[in-house]
Parts: structure tokens; C-alpha cells; sequence
């Protein structure tokens, strides 16, 4: 004889056959009392049955069969499992995933600002072609045209071989300008915000490869907690996956860095040291990365004056060798 | 089984009625309602459309692992309306979908769980283990929960994400591979299928747990 908790209520079989049962009232609280330990029902029958004996596995036969409404069972247990799921998801304080929106934000603003501020360069460069040389700058140049509108109002205005551009051109062409500077603010503001989220969500991983990079990283694994559990192979060549599969389908040659290509360590290392550096520089990240997520301790001045020291060996092996 | 088959498309009557949350369109069938079941947005579907032998009487549990959003959860609902579903999920994100389809479902109960430790023993016995995961030990997570749940006797069906266990290898052989695992622990495979071209890359097998599993 046996006893078996399941959903509906703690149940004894002997074999496939229900000796006893006794219904759960409250199922929410008792759903979460059988997956954290036992309902003090199990006591009671262990009483009841000093024979039986317990066990915590699944019982053999269906839960919503053994109350004799069924349906309406289903019902509340669909109800229960709402409420205590939905419980659950509020309760879950994940800040990483703010960032992991933040930084998605920023990148698809700079893809916009940089075309759209092409596309404003040569616009204007319909009227005034000259400027174009003056302001290197995009934003600059954007902000010039919202500043004195037609090229007759230029300093230093000399004449152009540009087209004439009416008033009703002009104040177009301003509009689209107004909106690269609006995007170029908007940026700006939403990195200032960045920086502080990243030193108080991932403030070791931060220290190490600058807070936006170490963003990316977050958002390229997913979440803080998918990355603090990559090995750091693998951190080494996020970003980098389509050239993985390749490798690893056609033989070509492996990729040496992912995203992380983008800490000025390894993109301005000698290129047949990026795969070294690129290696020692993810190596650290995972532990920042660890770091942040499980134990949330500072240990960023350690680990940077450590990586430091091993990218300086790195180098300096490299100058004896010639 | 409530399953309609309307020129080369497939259908299930509709539980609820009016329920269209995903916008497949309904129809009348012999004065029943049905609900459109797309090939390409659901493994069972393709299975199905595919010919092999899915069989549901109407008032099974089902077991069903990587609910997702809940699409074949509401049409495997349809096909049991007088059983149950149990839907495991393990993200979050997936859940601002699932719940309110289980709030107007009857029969789906949502679990928020890692299908890899199964600590909803609540379940009890069901009659059929349904998988749909996308990971590296996909086949292992579903063999593990058959051998809690599944009744003796009960079916096991496993959409094989290929891509999730060995890009290296051709699917057709990574199947092969895994479906032999089902053989050792002691399921007896009556079909299975690769579902191109509703599904890229993924295979489909159903299984029957034996009477009396060999004791390891």
C-alpha cells in the first residue's frame, strides 16, 4: 500500500486500486506545499495507514478522475495555476532586462540617426553641396541647417553651385533636420541612463569591457543569467555565430572573437594576437559576469589589474619574439 | 477523433466556442464548429498533415512540454475536451500569451516549470506525453517525463528539433539516432516522420510505453 500526493487530494492505492482519498480544498496553497515539501494530509494518513508507505513520485493514476466532478476540478486547478503562476512573474526582479531593452534601444537609434543623417546630408547638399565639406559631423551639420535654414544665411557664404531652395523647401529639409538632432539627443540621454543601469545591474562586467559593450554582451546572450552561465568559449564568439556554424559545417577557419571585438584591446591588437587577447579578455568577462549575477560582491579592480598584467605578458612576449 | 479535413486543410472542432485567439479562421462542418489548425505554425498539425498516425479519443491527459504561446495547446485541448492538458513552460515572456489562453480554454493548466526537473508530481498519471523543446537534450528531458507520467501502455510523441542537437550531422540521421534511445528504455516506436516542408529540419515520432518497462 501506498500514498501519493497528486493535485486533486493525497490518494492510497494498493496497486492501481484507491483504498482511501481525501480532497484538496485549498489547491493553490497545496500545489505549492507538494512542490516544496509535503501537505500535513500525507501525516494524517500515514496515521490513518501505518502500513502505507509514502511516495513523493507521481501517482499512477490520473489526479482529476479520482473527485467526481472532473470538469469543474479542471476548472479551479486551471485557476490555481494562473494565480500562482502569475504571482511568480511578478515576483521575478530581473533589471537586466530593462538594460537588455536600453542597449536594443540605442543600437536601433544610431542605425537611424546614421541614415538618416546621410540621407539629410545629401538632401541639403541639393542646395548648398559646398557645406558639406565644412561639417564633417552629421549632427553638426544638422544642427547649422535648423540654426540658419537657406545658404544665403551661412557665415561665409560665397555662393554655391547648389540648386534654389523656396521657403517651402526650406522648411521641409529644417523638419527632417530637427528630427536627426531630436534622434542625436534622444541618444545621448538614453546612454547617460545606460551607464548608471549597467553600474548597478553589471557593474564588475561594466568595469572591465565599458559599460556599453558589456550591454551588448548581456543582450547578445539574452539575459545576465544566460550569459553568467556561458563557458567563455562561448562569450568569446557571441556575435559571432553565423562564422561558427560555417567552421563547423564546412571547415573553414574557426572565428577568433564575436561582439567583444569591440573593446579597443582586441580590435587594436596585432591581428594574429586578437584571437590571444579576445581569449583572455572573455575569460575575465565570464567571471565579471558571474560575479554580477550570483553574487553581486565588487571584485572589478582585482580582475581589471589582473587581466592588465596578463595583456601586458601578451605583448610583451610578442616584442621578444622579434 | 474531432478532427475535420476540409480540401487538403485540416480542422479541429472547436471546445469553446467562438474562441479564435490566433485568427485561423472558423468554420461549419456538419453543423459543428471548427477551428483552421496551420501545418506551419504547429508540429502536431504537420504530423497530422503529414499522415501519421496521431490518434486522441477525446478524454485523455495530456502532458505537454514547451507549451510556448499555447497554439497546439489549444487546438490538442479541441482534439480532448473532455481530458485535460497540462502545458509546461519555462519562459516567462511566453506567458503573457499562454495565461490568457488557458483563462478561456477549459481544460489547460498552465505550469510554469523546467521540464528537466519536474517537480510538478502533482500531475499524477497521464495518458500521452506530448514534446516540443528546443534543446540539446530534448529526447532525454521527454523519456524522463514519459517514465514519471506515462501511464504503461500511454503514448509518447516527440517533435525532434534536429538543429538543436547537432548541426553537423543530417537531420534525417540525427533523428534516426535519437529515436533509438526511445528502443533502450523500453518505448516501442510505431511511426515516425520528418515533417518538410511545414517544419525545416525536424522529425516526429510516436511512441508506445510497453506494459511492463524493463527494470534498469
Amino acid at each position: 500500500m501506498k500514498i501519493f500526493c497528486c493535485s486533486s487530494g493525497v490518494v492510497v492505492l494498493e496497486g492501481n486500486r484507491v483504498v482511501d482519498f481525501r480532497p484538496f480544498e485549498d489547491l493553490k496553497r497545496k500545489l505549492e506545499e507538494i512542490e516544496t515539501g509535503t501537505p500535513p494530509e500525507v501525516e494524517e494518513m500515514r496515521r490513518k495507514y501505518p502500513e502505507a508507505e509514502y511516495d513523493p513520485s507521481p501517482a499512477p493514476v490520473r489526479a482529476d478522475l479520482l473527485v467526481p466532478d472532473p470538469e469543474s476540478f479542471v476548472k479551479r486547478l486551471v485557476g490555481a495555476q494562473i494565480q500562482r503562476i502569475g504571482e511568480k512573474l511578478s515576483s521575478l526582479s530581473k533589471r537586466d532586462r530593462i538594460l537588455v531593452m536600453v542597449i536594443s534601444a540605442v543600437s536601433d537609434l544610431e542605425k537611424s540617426l546614421s541614415s538618416s543623417a546621410a540621407r539629410l546630408k545629401e538632401w541639403f547638399g541639393l542646395h548648398y553641396p559646398e557645406v558639406m565639406r565644412q561639417y564633417r559631423n552629421p549632427v553638426t551639420l544638422a544642427k547649422r541647417i535648423l540654426e540658419f535654414g537657406h545658404r544665403s544665411a551661412f557665415p561665409r557664404f560665397s555662393g554655391s553651385s547648389g540648386m534654389e531652395f523656396g521657403p517651402d523647401d526650406i522648411a521641409a529639409v529644417s523638419e527632417y533636420a530637427e528630427l536627426v538632432v531630436r534622434t542625436s539627443a534622444g541618444i545621448e540621454r538614453l546612454e547617460s541612463y545606460l551607464k548608471r543601469l549597467s553600474q548597478e545591474v553589471i557593474p564588475n562586467l561594466s568595469a572591465l569591457l565599458g559599460f556599453k559593450l558589456a550591454s551588448r554582451l548581456v543582450a547578445e546572450a539574452g539575459s545576465l543569467e544566460k550569459l553568467a552561465k556561458l563557458p567563455s568559449s562561448a562569450l568569446q564568439l557571441l556575435g559571432a555565430e553565423k562564422a561558427l556554424f560555417r567552421h563547423l559545417r564546412k571547415k573553414t577557419r574557426p572565428p577568433k572573437h564575436g561582439i567583444i571585438f569591440l573593446h579597443p584591446d582586441v580590435s587594436g591588437a596585432p591581428k594574429h594576437l586578437r584571437g590571444k587577447v579576445a581569449r583572455l579578455l572573455s575569460s575575465k568577462a565570464v567571471l565579471a559576469a558571474r560575479a554580477d549575477y550570483y553574487t553581486g560582491e565588487i571584485i572589478h579592480e582585482e580582475l581589471v589589474a589582473d587581466y592588465r598584467k596578463k595583456l601586458g605578458e601578451i605583448l610583451e612576449a610578442e616584442k621578444d619574439r622579434r | 477523433m474531432r478532427l475535420k479535413r476540409i480540401d487538403g486543410r485540416i480542422a479541429t472542432v472547436n471546445a469553446v466556442k467562438g474562441f479564435d485567439y490566433f485568427g485561423d479562421g472558423l468554420i461549419s462542418v456538419d453543423g459543428e464548429e471548427c477551428r483552421f489548425f496551420n501545418p506551419s505554425r504547429s508540429k502536431l498539425a504537420a504530423a497530422l498533415v503529414r499522415g501519421l498516425p496521431v490518434e486522441f479519443g477525446g478524454s485523455e491527459a495530456v502532458l505537454y512540454l514547451g507549451a510556448a504561446h499555447g497554439y497546439t495547446v489549444s487546438h490538442v485541448c479541441n482534439l480532448v475536451p473532455s481530458g485535460v492538458v497540462y502545458g509546461v513552460e519555462f519562459s516567462p515572456r511566453c506567458f503573457t500569451e499562454f495565461l490568457p489562453v488557458c483563462k478561456k480554454l477549459k481544460n489547460a493548466v498552465p505550469i510554469f516549470a523546467d521540464a528537466r526537473k519536474p517537480v510538478y508530481s502533482w500531475v499524477g498519471a497521464v495518458d500521452v506525453v506530448f514534446s516540443d523543446l528546443a534543446q540539446p537534450d530534448q529526447t532525454e528531458i521527454a523519456l524522463r517525463n514519459a517514465d514519471l507520467f506515462l501511464k504503461p501502455g500511454g503514448t509518447l510523441m516527440i517533435a525532434i528539433k534536429t538543429r538543436s542537437i547537432d548541426v553537423t550531422r543530417s537531420p534525417r540521421k540525427v533523428c534516426a539516432s535519437e529515436i533509438d534511445k526511445l528502443g533502450n528504455r523500453g518505448y516501442r516506436v510505431l511511426a515516425w516522420d520528418m515533417l518538410d516542408p511545414f517544419e525545416k529540419d525536424h522529425g516526429f515520432v510516436i511512441a508506445r510505453k510497453e506494459a511492463s518497462p524493463p527494470s534498469s
